[in-house]
């Protein structure tokens, strides 16, 4: 279990070098670097400035510590025998995955990481392909070992001269510093070993005092050894804690110069995917550390990026003055200027340094640019709020579907910053203008249900998930059939929430031509004989004001005849009933919705006079913990009127409540499906 | 906590302020200090252990020490113009009085695209975009972020010049940090090459203009067989397009062209110009089953006059190495080939259009689709077998311009044993099955040194076949057996539940009779020929569902279990494009109720037929005794369906999509 036996040797990794990348992708190492004018000065040559991408100086000192690899191969060759038995369902296994975090005294850090893994299908030899991640910045990565171990025992150990370093292809609109360092390790088959051991040296961390770190033992494929090994000084602290690792091995080390801490789980196997289940972060096994014993250094570190950053400039003093123009609330001047951030500041990352990446630009910068990301957008409609008198801060918080930040363990890798908004008469809440249709007071669903970090405040809040009314879908029909059984449709439907901003994002990302197309196929759906009349969209663009759907068409089968009986289904209930994530009889993982829900109805079917009601289903009424519906019928002079509302009130369905929850959604979608009988009455009603 | 060493110097001479004024205007050099804090800044000097620097907060001096990293940004053309006033473009200049309101709810529309070839004599070749873009609507801001691809190790490219003027009549520059080089296939080291550059443009609001020059510089040898090929025409409406090629007056050039007419030639006493326009391009409108663009885009191939006999000799050199295997059957042969080498999907035509030798294939074990090929080539070869290696260009990447020979216009290889094409890809790929990618495609075959056509499968090689056994009780509840055979491209994907443990097969199969019947109770299910890859996959289920048919008084209804034929595709009356299939393919459907004692038929939906050029449909409802029989067989006929054949096609579609409607009826017996 302990087998922390280094041989250190306390050199310097880099002294004083620098580096100089060229826009062609080259990169120049040198002792001497100068500039005067347009002329870049090296110690053995010169480039004009329009050649230089950039210039990276010190790369620091970092005391790193280096020790022999391992290499009992028939050692491993054995425990392959054993594995293969053991693990033949599955298509790979991970033998060693064994990680080293070490804090240096200075506050540059080392991680190591150590893979072995035997790859059983096909499908595993993408473990032959490496890639990794680095800033070169800030930290630099080195390949130590990587090789193949044959079967019979044979090793192919990798070329290091075929290790590439690249940058990565990344989403268009992301911009940054980091590159990969890659590799393709050959003549990998199935029933090989791959191995690997690499060495991040991180001589620039974006703050040398925050150490906070996430591990998972294991992931996608079982693992017979992951253990993490964390290194720090001997006057510092570390502060843990463990999630699902009933069986984590600790074990620790304490001199006067060094603590060393070791959790191991053996046997992890992989979770079977399920539909809508959480994310594997927060089922594996994991551990989360800092030695930061409270979030007060992480406040101020973060705060004296965002002030600085939160400047009310007369520009921004102005603009903020024309948005808000005569409203008079804090509510209403809110609003305006949360729908303008969005609609005003279209996305793209860049990222630099720590203070870009952390609290974004400031926000001038990003207004002159007109672009800019999360945190970029966070900062400038703070300070747009804070120029019209509204309390407002940037807050950083890790969305879901990923595993989240704990309360317990102070760290700043979030990934995602929003807006806490702090009134006068009312409780703190929460608005995300990096959208670009989030009508106020609505913002984002992966938002909903995590913890938000407001370092200004100090304060670390649960973002609450909004009721179902604040997801809502209100679908009305007025359908008015003709004694032959035609029908005409009024189709109409508004949205809050999350539900609207995805509408009105999709609606507005068309050109009229194809809005009507896409209009003239929903109608298609409804039934094959329908043929749209007329529609429009209101407030499409205007994303303060309820986004308006109106349909009109005809159709001429909606009744099938059967005798003198005629049958009706409401038309396109079925398929909003319909919970295609409820196909598993069972689960083992709670069922994970993004946000709650609420979906209402209401049908107004006008009979002719010649047609008679002859049965409709029973009207339904379901209240539990978790969901409540409720639909029935009623006959009002000539029309028959249908209504419902279907309410889920959170966004987890525990495991245990699933099988209730399943039960009901069939029950609600068995009664939608349910058609409506009419008979002909010859005239007389 | 800073301890940064930062210098105000004060700005008192005359010369300084202004110097001072004048710079202030050029803030594009970042600089990050190790505290983690930024400046836009300009650099004016490093010298010893000082960095000098303008920011916004006037003249600093840095530490070196202090400093992480600085980013040097690039003057680019026209850098120093502020204002609308400094512009000296007259092609900018023009654009600028365009009015935009007559392109509202477009996004954007391209005011000037020029795309530009200039060979010189020793085939070094500079293809420049121009395009001068103005934002119409909000949903435009996305043509202010672009990428442009290009083969790092072959060619070089440059940003020339991306400004945005504002509708105020400000000129805003590209940020250097707001410009980014990324490898495409980073991850894939031995077939890295393509790259992408892409930048983000400033302040791209309506009413402004965006005008941007992307160049691109290479040289056409044998191992960079470079050709120009370009569509014109993208979301936006395009005022103004021109393609043109400017060549030395001897240089032949070979070029073919799709919807754009001839170019107009013009020769002077040292060049040759080439020239396509276009004036009044509508925009794309996104429809369902879009071809790709080159299929309905202006589109131009151009390059050096060759021809393939030549090209196929020349690649024929590169077919080194031997390879030996173990097996002596063909089928065995591909099958050991092919599961042997991980496959990568690099197109050749951005990495290296000639195969890697054999044996350094096999050391690897990880090929794209040419090296695959190749080495299975060679493996064929030391069997003794003949065998015919064929260049293959995707459908999705438009066809194939037989005047302009080049390898670059193939991404891929096919090889043919006997009467068999055999698409080396991945190790699900049956012997004797090819993508539909490359189905229907013309390739040049190495060996007859000319361009051959690759067989377009029948639908019967492209299909399902559901044999659905249904068993009603009384309540309306089921009992169901049911059969599914996969043959053809559906199979690709199915094949990779081998890799998944059998818990996980089992929630994909209860998600899978879910989706037919929602529901469904898995009871049991078996997948026959899941690792046998020259057999079809066919899964038999058993399952229950709960009130399959509603019990209303006397009666049970339901609509034909699991038919999901529907009218959406063809809502609209007419088409812009033609309908994209890529392959054609079959599905038959046999669907047999078992009535509950007691109950007899009521009522059934019609049979329907369809009969046209596309589409091949016959549906039929049989009332039998204690049962009732559906069939249908249903075969996309054609590839591409075509804007006149479209009012047809949407007439049988809507019949089709009847069937699923119609209610059947059981009564109960007196």
């Amino acid at each position: 279990m302990k087998r922390f036996i280094f041989i250190l040797f306390l050199l310097p990794a880099l002294l004083f070098g620098q580096r100089v990348e060229l826009f062609n992708g080259d990169v120049i190492k040198t002792d001497e670097i100068s500039m005067k004018g347009d002329t870049i000065f090296l110690s053995d040559t010169l480039f004009f400035r329009d050649m230089v991408k950039s210039i990276i100086f010190s790369e620091g000192e970092l005391k790193t510590e280096k020790r022999g690899i391992p290499q009992d191969i028939l050692k491993i060759i054995k425990e392959r025998e054993g594995l293969i038995a053991k693990y033949r369902d599955f298509p790979g296994v991970v033998l060693l995955d064994k990680g080293t975090n070490r804090l240096h005294p200075d506050g540059t850090r080392t991680y190591r990481y150590h893979f072995r893994g035997l790859i059983l299908k096909d499908s595993k030899r993408h473990w032959a392909t490496f890639q990794r991640r680095f800033r070169p910045a800030m930290e630099k990565t080195t390949i130590k070992m990587a090789q193949v171990i044959k079967p019979d025992g044979k090793v192919i150990p990798l070329d290091m001269s075929m290790v590439k370093i690249t940058k990565p292809r990344r989403g268009k609109v992301f911009f940054g510093k980091g590159k990969v360092i890659s590799f393709a390790l050959p003549g990998v088959e199935v029933g090989d070993i791959v191995e690997y051991l690499y060495e991040k040296d991180i001589f620039n961390p974006w703050s040398k005092e925050i150490f906070a770190f996430n591990w998972f033992f294991g992931g996608s494929d079982p693992v017979s050894n992951s253990t993490i090994d964390i290194i720090i000084p001997g006057d510092k602290n570390l502060y843990f804690v463990l999630k699902n690792a009933e069986s984590v091995a600790i074990d620790s080390i304490i001199t006067d110069s060094i603590k060393t801490y070791s959790f191991k789980v053996e046997n992890t196997i992989p979770p079977i995917g399920e539909p809508l289940m959480p994310a594997a972060g927060k089922i594996l096994p994991s551990l989360y550390i800092s030695t930061l014993k409270d979030w007060d250094y992480i406040f101020k570190w973060y705060s004296d990026f965002q002030k600085k950053r939160m400047e009310v400039t007369q520009e921004i003093q102005g603009l903020a003055d024309s948005i808000v123009g005569d409203a008079e609330t804090e509510e209403e001047k809110t609003a305006s200027l949360y729908h303008w951030v969005q609609r005003n500041i279209r996305y793209i990352s860049i990222k630099g340094g720590a203070s870009s990446g952390v609290s974004g630009h400031k926000a001038s910068v990003t207004l002159e640019n007109g672009y800019g990301d999360c945190t970029d957008k966070a900062i400038l409609f703070s300070t747009l709020l804070k120029a019209v008198g509204v309390e407002a801060y940037p807050v950083y918080l890790h969305t879901h579907p990923s595993p989240g930040l704990l309360k317990e363990i102070p760290s700043f890798w979030g990934n995602h910053a929003i807006v806490e908004v702090f009134p006068q008469h009312r409780k703190p809440y929460i608005l995300d203008p990096v959208s670009e249709h989030s009508r106020y007071p609505s913002f984002a669903q992966m938002d909903h249900g995590v913890y938000a970090i407001c370092a200004q405040k100090s304060r670390i809040d649960l973002i609450e998930v909004p009721p179902p009314e604040r997801n809502k879908r209100n679908y009305q029909y007025e359908m008015v059939f003709s004694s032959d059984g035609d029908a005409t449709i009024k189709f109409q439907s508004n949205y809050t929430g999350s539900y609207e901003s995805g509408i009105r994002a999709y609606w507005e990302s068309l050109k009229p031509d194809e809005r009507k197309k896409q209009f003239q196929e929903m109608a298609k759906r409804t039934s094959p004989t329908a043929e749209l009349i007329d529609y429009s969209l209101e407030n499409l663009t205007d994303i303060s004001k309820p986004l308006r759907m109106k349909i009109i068409y005809k159709v001429s089968d909606l009744l099938e005849k059967a005798g003198d009986l005629y049958l009706l289904a409401l038309p396109e209930i079925i398929d909003r009933h319909k919970r295609r994530e409820l196909s598993l009889s069972k689960r083992k993982y709670d069922l994970v919705y993004d946000t709650s829900e609420e979906i209402v109805h209401t049908f107004h079917i006008i009979l002719p006079e010649d047609m008679i009601v002859e049965a409709t289903p029973e009207p339904i009424h379901i209240q539990k913990k978790f969901i409540e519906y409720r639909a029935g019928y009623e006959m009002k002079d000539n029309t028959l009127i249908f209504k419902d509302d279907w309410k889920r009130k959170g966004r987890i369905i525990p495991q245990e409540n699933y099988s209730e929850y399943k039960g009901i959604s069939l029950e609600v979608s068995r009664f939608v499906k349910k058609p409506i009988i009419f008979r002909k009455t010859g005239g007389a009603r | 906590m800073r301890n940064i060493l930062i210098v105000l110097l004060p700005l008192i001479s005359s010369c300084s302020l202004n110097y001072a004024k004048k710079e202030a205007l050029w803030l594009e050099d970042m600089l990050y200090t190790t505290e983690g804090e930024e400046y836009e800044c300009e650099i004016l000097k490093i010298i010893n252990d000082s960095v000098y620097v303008v920011t916004e907060e006037g003249r600093l001096v840095f530490s070196r020490k202090d400093i992480k990293s600085v980013d040097i940004a690039k003057k680019r053309e026209g850098y120093t113009w502020k204002t609308v006033s400094d512009i000296t473009d007259t092609l900018l200049t023009k654009a600028l009085s365009i009015d935009l309101l007559k392109y509202h709810e477009m996004g954007y529309v391209n005011i000037w695209t020029e795309k530009k070839l200039i060979i010189q004599e020793d085939l070094s070749y500079t293809y420049s975009v121009r395009i001068i873009r103005g934002v119409t609507s909000e949903k435009g801001r996305r043509a202010g972020t672009l990428s442009f691809n290009y083969r790092s190790e072959q060619e070089e490219m440059e940003i020339n010049f991306a400004r945005t003027i504002t509708d105020d009549g400000k000129v805003l520059h590209l940020s250097a940090i707001a410009l980014e080089d990324a490898s495409i296939y980073s991850r894939i080291p031995p077939y890295e090459n393509l790259h992408e550059r892409k930048f983000a443009m400033r302040e791209v609001k309506p009413g402004n203009i965006l005008d941007f020059k992307v160049t691109t510089k290479g040289r056409i040898t044998k191992e960079s067989p470079y050709v120009l090929d370009i569509t014109l025409g993208n979301p936006g409406p395009t005022i103004e397009g021109i393609i043109e090629v400017v060549a030395p007056k001897n240089l032949e050039l070979a070029c073919e062209s799709w919807r754009i007419g001839s170019p107009d030639i013009k020769r002077d006493n040292s060049k040759k110009i080439l020239q396509w326009k276009v004036s009044d391009l509508p925009a794309l409108i996104r429809e369902s089953a879009r071809p790709p663009l080159a299929y309905i885009l202006p589109r131009v191939v151009v390059g050096l006059p060759q021809n393939w006999e030549s090209l196929a000799e020349q690649f024929r050199h590169y077919l080194k190495g031997d390879y030996e295997v173990t097996v002596k059957k063909p089928e065995d042969i591909y099958g050991e080939v092919i599961s042997s080498i991980r496959f990568v999907d690099v197109p050749s035509f951005v990495s290296f259009p000639y195969p890697k030798n054999a044996k350094e294939i096999a050391d690897n074990r990880l090929a794209n689709s040419l090296d695959k090929a190749h080495l299975l080539y060679q493996a064929f070869r030391s069997s003794g077998y003949p065998v015919e290696i064929i260049l293959v260009r995707s459908k999705e990447r438009g066809v194939v311009a037989k005047g302009v020979p080049s390898l670059y216009q193939f991404d891929g290889a096919l090889l043919k044993v006997g009467n068999d094409y055999l698409d080396p890809s991945s190790e699900l790929t049956p012997y004797g099955y090819v993508r539909p990618k490359y189905q229907g495609t013309k390739g040049l075959s190495i060996m007859k040194k000319s361009l051959v056509d690759i067989p377009l499968f029948e639908p019967d090689k492209e299909k399902i076949v559901f044999d659905r056994d249904i068993r009603l009780d009384r309540d309306g509840n089921a009992i169901v057996k049911e059969t599914v055979k996969f043959t053809g491209n559906h199979i690709l994907d199915l094949r990779q539940l081998r890799y998944l443990r059998e818990e996980r097969i089992k929630n994909i199969m209860e998600s899978f009779i879910n989706k037919t019947i929602p529901d469904a109770k898995l009871i049991s299910y078996s997948i026959e020929h899941l690792n046998d890859i020259t057999q079809e996959i066919i899964f038999n289920l058993k399952y229950s569902v709960s009130s399959l048919g509603l019990k209303e008084k006397d009666f049970i209804l339901l609509h034909i279990p699991g038919l999901e034929y529907s009218a959406y595709s063809v809502g609209a009356p007419t088409r812009n494009y033609p309908i994209y299939w890529g392959h054609l393919s079959k599905e038959e459907k046999k669907i047999i109720i078992h009535l509950p004692d007691g109950y007899k038929v009521r009522h059934i939906p019609p049979g329907i037929s369809y009969s046209i050029e596309s589409l091949e449909y016959n549906g039929t409802l049989r009332s039998l005794k204690n049962r009732i029989v559906y069939k249908d067989t249903y075969i996309d006929k054609k590839e591409m369906i075509s804007v006149e054949e479209y009012p047809e096609y949407k007439e049988a579609l809507m019949g089709i999509a009847m069937l699923p409607e119609g209610w059947i009826i059981l009564e109960k017996i007196e």
